[in-house]
């Protein structure tokens, strides 16, 4: 079970063209899609989804024809977007009662999956309280209890742990690892760290084309041998900015330790680091300087 | 220049938070993580002098000063010499961002004629070109948000969740920046993402219901 994507290409109607000639596979397990704001990542998640159509190219998801049975691919998709409403009167059992009649569940399955996934979700305590009153991570496990009905095998989530605590981010991030296992999860992130601890896979777009596909320790790899950390006097630093591609940097004292990406060894005084996927996605991404 | 919370108790929706904290902060990068509702926003609102503590105080010492202001015994004095840049990002009006930015020069009591200067001044030093506000990405947004909070060169500067929303090449930007901003002022910084700052920060505190601990301290 896989998505492929084959030559696909999306033109707005303004004339932007946010995916530029994709091909791509997607494996089963968690699958991590960085890139900057921009590059089309939200574009390909709604297109899987069926909300919107390429302009051209081919997609198959597990092995249906996205373009020619849409609605097939609807009834083994699940999906969270980044932004996502909720009737704040409704408490978490109503709201998903009524998403299952919306996703055309019939009545005798509703209360059973409805009951499996507040469980799931670890949101059954909560069942009956007014989602107006959840915290943002309960509403983004009430989202995910959402897109899980039906029990689909792909699951399509953009940007799911924006303004979550650290400890509801681990506890979302260890939920979809666990729904991992026989599913396709294509997880789209700004958050590194979250891709470095929870995908196996992941692919990097830059302006709706595809600049990396691998693994996290592949990617971190593009920065190896590149990366340097610098001590130098706190004043020289503005003048240095200019010239080296500093990517970290901490006051000590009178000095500053820079983090710095460069072929060669900066200024001759650098100490080298082993590469973070932080590191291989910048060093990535624009090339690193000479 | 130092900032001090001496036995700050707070609340927020009626529900006690904060309980009696003490806090002396002098220049640099300091971190405040945190669950949800564990009153990061609140101790930063009371920083800011937004929010008033139940009880305790919050004073700063500004650069070459010999008194501390309290944030609520003189706000004016105090808010001159604070900036502050709050987690929602606002729905901007139709404008560019050199005119959005003077008029906020003329709102903070910048004098007129230093306004233009001031105005490319923050612009320059948060890399933010001019240009129409809607069409602004997130990132130019929170460094509009960003520049706004310097336009009166400000010795306490106040970020809520600056991360948010930022892609890793904008996060790199934000962080040289602090970096830099933070070599002579105050810099308090609420955050989700304490690893993708904490490398450059000077202090990093934890705040839960049991009170605020600095992180690396024996407990």
């Amino acid at each position: 079970m896989e998505i492929r994507l084959e030559e696909v290409t999306k033109t707005y109607s303004g004339g932007v063209r946010a995916l530029d000639d994709l091909t791509l596979t997607i494996p089963r397990g968690m699958f991590g899609l960085l890139g900057p704001n921009g590059a089309g990542k939200t574009t390909l998640m709604r297109i899987l989804v069926t909300l919107l159509e390429p302009t051209a190219g081919r997609i198959t998801i597990a092995g249906i024809d996205r373009l020619r049975e849409p609605h097939r691919v609807r009834q083994i998709i699940g999906y969270l977007p980044q932004e996502f409403g909720f009737y704040r009167r409704l408490t978490a059992r109503e709201y998903l009662e009524f998403a299952a009649g919306m996703k055309g569940l019939p009545p005798a399955q509703r209360r059973r999956q409805v009951d499996e996934l507040l469980v799931r979700v670890n949101l059954d305590r909560d069942a009956r309280r007014p989602v107006g009153g959840f915290s943002g991570g309960m509403k983004r496990r009430l989202g995910i209890a959402q897109a899980l009905l039906g029990d689909p095998r792909v699951l399509v989530v953009d940007e799911p742990t924006a303004g979550l605590d650290p400890e509801e981010r681990i506890r979302f991030r260890n939920l979809l690892t666990e729904l991992a296992g026989d599913r396709v999860i294509l997880l789209s992130t700004h958050i590194v760290a979250d891709v470095e601890s929870a995908c196996s896979a992941l692919a990097v777009i830059d302006r709706g084309r595809l600049r990396f596909t691998g693994s996290p320790g592949e990617l971190a790899r593009q920065a190896e041998g590149r990366v340097w950390q610098l001590t130098v006097p706190a004043r020289d630093f503005e003048r240095l900015r200019g010239g080296l591609r500093i990517v970290g940097a901490r006051r000590v004292g009178d000095d500053m330790e820079l983090r710095v990406l460069s072929a060669e060894n900066p200024l001759g005084q650098g100490t080298p680091l082993a590469p973070t996927l932080e590191d291989g996605y910048l060093a990535l991404m624009e090339g690193v300087p000479a | 220049m130092r900032l001090t919370f001496k036995d700050v108790t707070a609340s927020y929706n009626g529900r006690p938070v904060l309980a009696g904290v003490s806090l002396s902060l002098g220049p640099g990068l300091w971190l405040f993580t945190g669950p949800n509702g564990c009153g990061k926003s609140t101790l930063l609102r009371c920083a800011a002098g937004i929010l008033r503590p139940r009880s305790g105080r919050v004073r700063l010492l500004p650069r070459d000063a010999r008194e501390e202001i309290d944030a609520w015994d003189d706000p004016t004095a105090y808010r001159w010499h604070l900036g502050y840049a709050p987690q929602e990002l606002l729905d901007l009006p139709e404008t560019t961002a050199g005119r959005y930015l003077a008029y906020l020069a003329a709102l903070k009591g910048v004098r007129p004629a230093c306004r233009p200067e001031r105005v490319a001044a923050v612009m320059a030093q948060v890399s933010l070109p001019d240009g129409e506000v809607p069409a602004f990405s997130t990132g130019q947004r929170r460094r509009l948000a960003l520049a706004a909070a310097l336009l009166n060169d400000p010795d306490l500067l106040i970020l809520d969740e600056p991360t948010q929303g930022l892609d890793p090449d904008e996060l790199v930007r934000l962080r040289l920046l602090l970096v830099e901003l933070a070599a002579d002022r105050i810099v308090l910084v609420a955050t989700h993402l304490p690893e993708a700052l904490s490398g450059c920060a000077d202090g990093h505190y934890t705040i839960t219901a049991e009170g605020v601990n600095r992180v690396g301290d024996p407990a």
